[in-house]
């Protein structure tokens, strides 16, 4: 997971975003334990309470919950859910993109090959590394 | 005092002239218990000054300063064991062995903590055999921190710490400064000229500009409250009517950036409303930016 303040997404949300996608992605289980609060801020080098923001509205969304004793682990119906929450918001970046396309006049055939073009950028970066 | 421990960082109507030119001007700064607070203003907008006074370094001209609890200047002596301070340039004499700096820094400190020391010592991997003058800019840094931090302060002060510093010895600092506040919940003020840092490690922001205190505000209501309203003009060459809470404002060709505090729809409508305008949409900031709009904002207010 990276952090980028520069970015005008507020912190806690790319926290949060970052371990949603870390369990869509089965980086985390249903029951494996998430980070403590202090070992996370430490890694990634934010403030304590800016993960404690994030952690408190992935406990309301019910991807984790607090286990007595032990910590923040994922609860078992999380996959499903992070996957629910990683789809949404990939469907709003594309509607911003469509919509984007719409108001500077890009016809549909333009985006499909704009947006090939940009798995294929990601590929060969993916390869080179 | 009640309200002293409550705000273990304390400044009241501070003013600093150096000659002619009003260097801190009437301000007034409190920072709660525990909280980490990034200063931030331009060269020049009286950071340094102001914390060289915190710290008994430098005489005010007027106004009051209570650190830890403790009146400064006049209870400096005794306030000094109570805070950690890191200067903008290293305060180690270069021909002393690390071991040898921590023993005459101990010297100084009745309260000092042989195992936080140590414990330090392994955290940032410092070699106690080495001379100061030859350590690389992060271990000087590191070192300072250490002496700094040892002898377990309430209050810790830096200036600018990681200015020149390459970004893995930036990191690596910035982790010791978290790992040992977070545990010990001190009170820190550090001022930087990277936003980033800022916005990523700090509870609150306060804003220096020209000598006065700006803005002082937590940073996570700041950035949920300041946003950009971009609109589409359509008529460039007509006049425009602002909305309540505006910071700054620019137009460039049709396009009209509008950063308001306090968002909220009202003032979207407001624009909406009150001029023509073809598209709006609602943008988020990032500390970078909403730090570059006050000050542009301040400038042309001026």
């Amino acid at each position: 997971m990276r952090i980028d303040p520069s970015t005008p997404v507020p912190i806690f949300q790319q926290i949060a975003d970052g371990i949603r996608g870390a369990v869509a992605a089965g980086v985390y289980r249903a029951g494996d334990l998430i980070p403590s609060v202090r070992a996370q801020a430490l890694t990634l080098l934010v403030n304590p309470n800016t993960v404690q923001r994030a952690y408190e509205q992935l406990e309301r969304d019910g991807l984790i919950a607090c286990k007595k004793g032990v910590g923040m682990v994922v609860c078992n119906e999380s996959i499903a859910s992070a996957r629910n929450g990683v789809d949404q918001a990939m469907r709003m970046l594309l509607e911003q993109v469509v919509q984007y396309a719409r108001s500077a006049e890009i016809n549909r055939t333009s985006v499909d090959r704009l947006y090939r073009d940009a798995w294929n950028q990601s590929d060969k970066r993916g390869q080179s590394r | 005092m009640s309200d002293v421990t409550e705000f273990p960082i304390m400044v009241k109507n501070l003013t600093r002239r150096f000659g002619k030119s009003l260097v801190v001007n009437d301000l007034s700064l409190s920072i709660p218990f525990g909280k980490m607070v990034g200063f931030i203003g331009l060269n020049g907008a009286g950071k340094t000054t102001t914390i060289r006074m915190m710290v008994g370094l430098l005489k005010p001209d007027s106004g009051e300063i209570a650190i830890a609890g403790y009146r400064v200047p006049s209870q400096r002596d005794s306030m000094k064991s109570h805070i950690g301070y890191v200067p903008d340039r290293p305060n180690v004499y270069g021909w002393m062995r690390v071991q040898e700096a921590i023993d005459f820094a101990r010297a100084f400190y009745p309260n000092w903590n042989p195992d936080h020391c140590e414990r330090l010592m392994k955290m940032f991997d410092l070699d106690r055999s080495q001379r100061a003058k030859n350590l690389s800019k992060g271990q000087g840094a590191k070192l300072s921190l250490l002496l700094a931090l040892s002898h377990d302060p309430e209050v810790l002060i830096l200036d600018e710490p990681t200015s020149g510093f390459d970004p893995l010895v930036r990191e690596e600092f910035l982790q010791g400064v978290l790992a040992a506040t977070s545990e010990r919940r001190q009170t820190v003020l550090f001022s930087s000229h990277t936003l980033a840092d800022v916005e990523r490690l700090a509870d609150s922001v306060a804003i220096l500009h020209e000598g006065r205190l700006v803005l002082h505000s937590p940073v996570d209501s700041l950035l949920d409250c300041t946003k950009r309203i971009r609109a589409v003009l359509e008529d460039v060459s007509s006049a425009r009517q602002t909305p309540p809470g505006m910071v700054f404002q620019q137009v460039s060709g049709r396009e009209w950036t509008i950063t308001v505090e306090k968002f909220s729809r009202d003032q979207v409508e407001f624009i909406r409303s009150h001029n023509r305008v073809l598209q709006i949409e609602v943008l988020d900031v990032s500390l970078d930016d909403v730090f570059k709009d006050i000050i542009r904002g301040t400038r042309g207010a001026a």
